[in-house]
């Protein structure tokens, strides 16, 4: 989340990634380091992250695939990112990456928003509204539909909508977070109301409550509302928002609290 | 007389008052789509893998940035956030 957020989203170091392929590798369970991977972590210290202070390393190679540079994913070797601010974070990756020297001389390359696609689903920005820095860094997933369309038909009165239908969108609408959640809400709840809302159009709007793979966690409670538009040979467009109170444990007041959580949906294609 | 013209105003009102509804999630789904300048993450040049990035590096002649994590029980998805 820290890296992500605080780091590879801030401007100075998108600009100084510019002229770099960009990629990353997650260790799943304890999964074998892959072949390629391992030579790197060897070359860095050794495969153990305690060997560099974090569980994070980023690695520059040159177009030949040859290690030029290392170096930890935490400022100063510590694997404690709290307390830094995004510009520290961003200024220390900027002066890593450029310590290597490989984006002196490569071709910078156009940089093109590129979103996550699907050829017929939704896609869903997700993120705390009211925080700062890698906490206010928006998660963008993209879902393909499969019967979801069907159950959100053209109303010629108004209908209820079991939320579960909708799971398969719902149950992404987490946030970023190393150590919280780690896995889409494991169920979906709640009653939603189809109604018509003028010539091709119509509103969904209800309350939904979505269980945490945590099961000491209280559940997310929040609302769900959408605008659709029918248009011809079945395409329908949608414009929604969830919005709720997304539960943390907060260590210094001993107990849970609330962080105001916003899920925008759209259909795509559009 | 009187209820059945109520009645017949009130079905007239609805769909305006579900445009508005219609409005107000239109204007609470622009409020929440981030800008453009706060999806900065996905304007770098992704690949899929380290094998992608290096087979690309090498034809493009340019370098790669490579981000492990280890020591987590999922990988997690660090392009698009769920990480």
């Amino acid at each position: 989340m820290h890296v992500r957020g605080s780091s590879l989203s801030h401007p100075e170091v998108v600009e100084a990634l510019r002229p770099f392929i960009v990629t990353f590798w997650g260790q799943s369970n304890n999964e074998r380091l892959p072949d390629d991977v391992l030579p790197l972590h060897q070359a860095s210290g050794g495969a153990s992250h305690f060997a560099t202070g974090s569980n994070v390393r980023c690695f520059v190679l040159d177009a030949d695939g040859r290690l030029l540079h290392w170096f930890n994913g935490f400022p100063n070797h510590t694997g404690n990112p709290m307390g830094r601010s995004s510009d520290e974070f961003a200024a220390y990756y900027v002066r890593e990456i450029n310590r290597s020297g490989a984006g002196r001389t490569a071709r910078r390359a156009e940089m093109p928003l590129k979103l996550p696609e699907v050829g017929n689903g939704v896609r869903l920005f997700i993120r705390f509204t009211g925080q700062r820095d890698a906490h206010a860094s928006p998660v963008v997933e993209a879902v393909e539909s499969l019967d979801e369309w069907k159950t959100l038909s053209p109303p010629t009165s108004a209908r209820e909508i079991d939320a579960a239908k909708l799971s398969r969108w719902l149950r992404l609408c987490y946030p970023a977070g190393v150590n919280e959640q780690l896995e889409p809400y494991t169920g979906v709840h709640g009653k939603l109301t189809l109604t018509p809302a003028g010539p091709n159009q119509a509103v969904l709007a209800g309350k939904v409550r979505m269980d945490l793979p945590d099961r000491k966690s209280p559940p997310f409670d929040g609302t769900f509302r959408a605008v659709l538009t029918y248009g011809t040979g079945g395409a329908v467009r949608l414009r929604g928002v969830v919005e709720g109170g997304y539960p943390r444990f907060d260590w210094n007041q001993v107990a849970w609290a609330d962080w105001p959580l916003t899920v925008a949906i759209e259909s795509r294609p559009d | 007389m009187k209820s059945s013209l109520a009645i017949l105003a009130f079905c007239l009102a609805c769909p305006v008052l579900r445009a508005g509804d219609a409005q107000r999630i239109l204007d609470a789904f622009n409020a929440a789509r981030p800008a453009e300048r706060e999806l900065g993450v996905f304007k770098l040049d992704w690949a899929d893998s380290l094998k992608d990035a290096k087979t690309r590096a090498t034809r493009e002649r340019r370098p790669v940035f490579f981000v492990t994590t280890t020591q987590l029980k999922e990988a997690g998805n660090l392009r698009d956030g769920h990480c």
